[in-house]
């Protein structure tokens, strides 16, 4: 297929799950109010865990149409994916049972697999022995059980991938999605993945990758793009966004968020700053954008100082003066479910006309490596790029057009 | 006698409750695969949570006609066979 004749991808419907709202509404009013749900973790004692900060989703209730079976097989982030999954499907107005299911695919990311299943078993192996293992570990722990139990609650079947990297799993799994519409394997994908870190044996797993804050002041623990930055803190939920072939979303009449314009992913060395630049060149020009019309960057802003310098240089290198926002500083990181999370809000602040604030920013004044924002600000925005990267040097960047903005 | 039918029972109803069976489908004639709708880990995590409780092996059977009935039955021999 031509560039020119390739197919425009459509976002008609958002699902989220978070520590800020189990739902879209919620979450983005709570982003806009600047409100951090960062705090100490209360789901188990932290005691000795060298962390005990958390962004917990508490009060989850999984959507009802969900069987009870299905739960009680499944781990806490594939219920976290059924229920955004469930909310964006109706969001978008998509009736499943018309459409091929053959045609539909799920392209999801996801970082660290089911920890509560995990203790769970680790428990019955070493204190029952291995015949008593429950006969769902297998199946539910695996970062692919929010795609399969999904394709099956939804009754999916089209072209389906996980991606699971490390802190831009959630990325891979937007740059295969869109590829999986672009090549036409599809017409209807759900893009997004989910996380459940949040358990004893996930914190202190995660603790020793040495990414994550120690600071014990939930304003102050995960701070983006500062000099002071120790590390990020751990998130948990989903997002999943309903996108589609623009001649699809046409037949049946519905509306769009936006448009996914472009997604290109680089790797190389993470010290390397040229790769992002490289990453957020090549995403622009897919994407048919000049830099000048880019009015908000989504950033990685993994607390670490090193590398959230090494991105602001970047970005700013590209991107000259445009506002940078971090919702992770207030709903912590979600690795696999972070990038759909960031494009969602991306497209409800390109919807609204405002530039979401950073939480933290009003504690610690300016110094900030990039222009991030600090208070929510109303401005027009046509196109916005949502950047993640990972440790070990992924980058993946998405570029975002506003709705009746395409071209 | 009457005590271990008792408890049997009451197990087996909060190990298929714990496994998402709506309580009012739990009863004596129900057949476990055509009529709970159970599978082969199913069978699998009720036979690990007998074994759990009342330290007997029982085969949960989920591919022919046996009954929730049945099982208890068989749950209770195992046990007074395990305790002779």
């Amino acid at each position: 297929m031509t560039a020119a004749a390739r197919r425009r991808a459509l976002v008609t419907g958002i699902g989220t799950v978070n520590a800020a709202g189990r739902d879209t509404a919620s979450s983005w009013q709570a982003l806009l109010d600047g409100k951090s749900a960062i705090g100490p973790i209360k789901r188990f004692d932290a005691a000795g865990l060298q962390v005990s900060l958390a962004a917990e989703v508490t009060d989850f209730q999984p959507p009802k149409e969900i069987s009870r079976r299905l739960l009680a097989k499944s781990d806490r982030f594939a219920h976290f994916a059924l229920s955004a999954t469930a909310q964006a499907v109706a969001d978008a107005g998509l009736d499943l049972a018309a459409e091929d299911p053959y045609r539909i695919g799920i392209s999801f990311g996801n970082n660290s697999g089911g920890w509560d299943i995990c203790e769970r078993g680790f428990v019955e192996y070493y204190q029952q022995g291995p015949p008593m293992i429950n006969p769902w570990q297998a199946t539910a722990w695996f970062p692919t059980a929010p795609q399969g139990f999904v394709s099956i609650q939804f009754n999916v079947r089209g072209w389906s991938k996980s991606f699971a990297t490390d802190r831009a799993s959630g990325g891979s799994a937007a740059y295969f999605g869109l590829r999986a519409l672009r090549w036409g394997h599809n017409d209807v994908m759900l893009i997004g993945g989910a996380e459940a870190p949040v358990t004893r044996l996930g914190v202190g797993a995660h603790v020793s990758t040495g990414e994550l804050s120690r600071g014990t002041e939930p304003e102050r623990a995960y701070l983006p793009f500062s000099p002071d930055g120790t590390g990020l803190v751990l998130g948990e939920g989903s997002a999943v966004l309903v996108v589609e072939d623009a001649g699809h979303a046409a037949a049946r009449g519905a509306r769009a968020y936006g448009e996914l314009l472009a997604v290109e992913q680089r790797t190389g060395s993470p010290e390397d700053r040229t790769v992002l630049e490289d990453a957020l060149r090549a995403a622009l020009d897919q994407a048919r954008r000049d830099p000048g019309e880019v009015g908000l960057v989504f950033g990685e802003g993994c607390g670490s100082a090193t590398a959230d310098r090494i991105e602001a240089e970047a970005i700013s290198r590209v991107l000259p003066g445009v506002p940078v926002t971090v919702p992770k500083a207030a709903l912590g990181h979600m690795y696999g479910a972070s990038t759909a999370t960031d494009v969602a809000f991306a497209l409800l602040a390109m919807r609204d006309g405002v530039l979401p604030p950073t939480a933290g920013t009003q504690v610690d004044g300016p110094g900030r490596y990039a222009p991030v924002t600090v208070t929510a600000v109303e401005r027009t925005i046509g196109t916005a790029v949502v950047v993640s990267r990972s440790r070990e040097g992924t980058n993946v960047v998405t570029v975002l057009g506003s709705h009746g903005n395409g071209r | 006698m009457e005590q271990t039918e008792g408890d049997v029972q009451q197990a087996l109803a909060e190990i298929l409750s714990e496994l998402g069976v709506e309580q009012e489908a739990i009863d004596d004639s129900a057949v476990l695969g055509a009529d709970l709708e159970l599978d082969s880990t199913d069978a699998v995590e009720i036979g690990l949570e007998l074994k759990r409780r009342f330290s007997v092996s029982v085969k949960v059977q989920v591919k022919g006609s046996e009954t929730l009935g049945d099982l208890a039955k068989l749950v209770v021999e195992e046990i007074q066979q395990s305790g002779a």
